[in-house]
């Protein structure tokens, strides 16, 4: 995706051509057929693909026919050869730029067939209504990512919307010498460009400062490293030049998927029932036979090594809360003894289990 | 290098955190690229998604597997034809889906047979491929 990116980038203009084109005619819309037909003149400045009628539909006399009489381009087939080569079976060329056919009701071979030919068609030839066509043919295709993350919170609406930005952005950097479908290198342009419309809207989670901080710290530093490298860089990299641990560098980096939160009130996996069932129903709460165990596990060496008559004073006085009196009274000894007796035992206790501990 | 990392997760939206934390961790070590990582994600994120979807559960294992260039996961098992029918193109969805997305971001995509009448799916991101 780096590659493609740097190899291939024409600015982040958006929604019009790319700027190597653009600056090439000016700022109005790219001509078709222009590098095909060099200097042809008036009539063909007239051919405008860009405007309303020109090839959508009703294509006048003569404007596309030097399409295939025109030289070849580099690495293109000849005019002659180009039906074949190019366009997919059964659609001729201006076939191609009326009907908008699903991409998945041709074979795969067609379709892939069917985005190079327009792909070169815009990139080759300024032919902006092969680039809406592909927009429309991979809209399905940000629909379906941008469903993966409908649920965080945001409208599905929204993210098909930044989702078409990436594919847009993907389709016009795309490198027709690269060699890879359209599809491989716009997947992550979209997912990309929703990823980054979740990040810039902010956490609505609480995340710790650190993290927050090293999250955006990491940003900053990958931004600097991938021109640096010409590549995208490893966790290891972006340890190093953050500072950080690389489990540190993709705990951070988990920390942008907090995108939204949850209200305790709702129901369980967003179903909606009669029962008035929260998420607050189903979270724990502490435990307090823990701190009686904990209690147990350290008082248990100590308590082995009192006697009997010990043990049983200690368990009158701290468990039944017996007034040294009522334990003197109890076992037939005198308070006097009772006490001496629970210091005692409390001191081998001490002994037993450490100091700090009682 | 070969090596191992073998992860049961429920079959839940809730896990997928986990999985993301452990797989990045993984393919850190072998040196994937950020954005190669990313790729990961959206693989098992995408099929562990779908599987929700199609009901598969309640529990997953992802086995992964170090190799010298890049990192295979082996997720499953699974059971249901549509998840199936989603990967493997046999029933046309009528738009762009699961296997397009997948095939879009990792090297390969492979349904195998796994006991019992269960599948899984095998997947693999190798380095420099992003």
């Amino acid at each position: 995706m780096s590659d493609a990116d740097t190899t291939h980038r024409h600015g982040d203009e958006v929604a019009g051509k790319p700027a190597e084109r653009q600056t090439e005619q000016g700022a109005g819309e790219p001509r078709a057929h222009d590098d095909r037909r060099p200097g042809s003149g008036a009539g063909a400045d007239e051919a405008v693909s860009g405007e309303p009628g020109a090839a959508q539909g009703e294509p006048e006399s003569g404007r596309d026919e030097p399409e295939t009489k025109g030289a070849p381009l580099a690495g293109e087939p000849e005019a002659g050869d180009e039906s074949q080569a190019d366009a997919p079976p059964e659609a001729d060329d201006d076939d191609l730029i009326v009907r908008v056919v699903p991409p998945t009701s041709r074979g795969k071979d067609e379709s892939e067939k069917l985005d190079q030919f327009l792909l070169r068609r815009y990139h080759l030839q300024g032919d902006r209504h092969a680039r809406d066509q592909l927009i429309t043919m991979y809209l399905p295709l940000v629909r379906s990512l941008a469903r993966r993350y409908s649920s965080r919170g945001e409208h599905f609406d929204d993210l098909v919307q930044v989702g078409s930005i990436g594919l847009i952005k993907a389709i016009d950097r795309f490198d027709l010498t690269r060699g890879v479908e359209l599809t491989t290198y716009a997947t992550p342009n979209i997912i990309g460009e929703i990823k980054r419309y979740f990040r810039d809207k902010g956490w609505s989670v609480r995340v710790p400062r650190g993290l927050q901080e090293l999250n955006i710290r990491l940003n900053k530093v990958i931004d600097e490293l991938v021109p640096k490298l010409q590549r995208s860089p490893t966790i290891n990299e972006i340890a190093e030049a953050a500072g950080a641990t690389p489990e540190e560098v993709l705990e951070a980096l988990e920390t942008s998927q907090a995108y939204n939160s949850v209200s305790l009130q709702a129901a369980p996996n967003g179903e909606s029932g009669d029962d008035e069932t929260g998420l607050i129903d189903y979270m724990g709460t502490e435990e307090a036979a823990y701190d009686t165990m904990e209690d147990r596990t350290m008082l248990a060496p100590g308590f082995a090594k009192l006697d009997a008559r010990e043990r049983y004073i200690l368990h009158l006085r701290f468990f039944e809360g017996l007034t040294q009196s009522q334990i003197a009274a109890r076992v037939g000894i005198s308070q006097m003894h009772v006490s001496r007796l629970i210091r005692r035992a409390l001191e081998k206790l001490r002994a037993n289990i450490g100091e700090g501990a009682l | 290098m070969a090596d191992t990392i073998r992860l049961e997760v429920t079959a839940s939206a809730a896990a997928l955190p986990v999985v993301r934390l452990v797989l990045g961790g993984v393919a850190a070590r072998v040196d994937l690229s950020l954005d190669e990582i990313e790729d990961l994600y959206v693989a098992v994120e995408e099929l562990l998604s779908a599987a929700e979807g199609a009901g598969e559960g309640p529990r997953h294992e992802l086995v992964i597997e170090l190799g010298d260039d890049g990192v295979t996961v082996n997720a499953g098992p699974f059971r249901t034809s549509a998840l199936r029918s989603r990967l493997t193109g046999a029933e046309p969805s009528g738009q762009y889906d699961l296997q397009t997305v997948m095939r879009g971001v990792v090297q390969s995509v492979e349904v195998c047979a796994a006991p019992d009448d269960c599948y899984c799916v095998v997947f693999a991101k190798r380095r420099g491929s992003a």
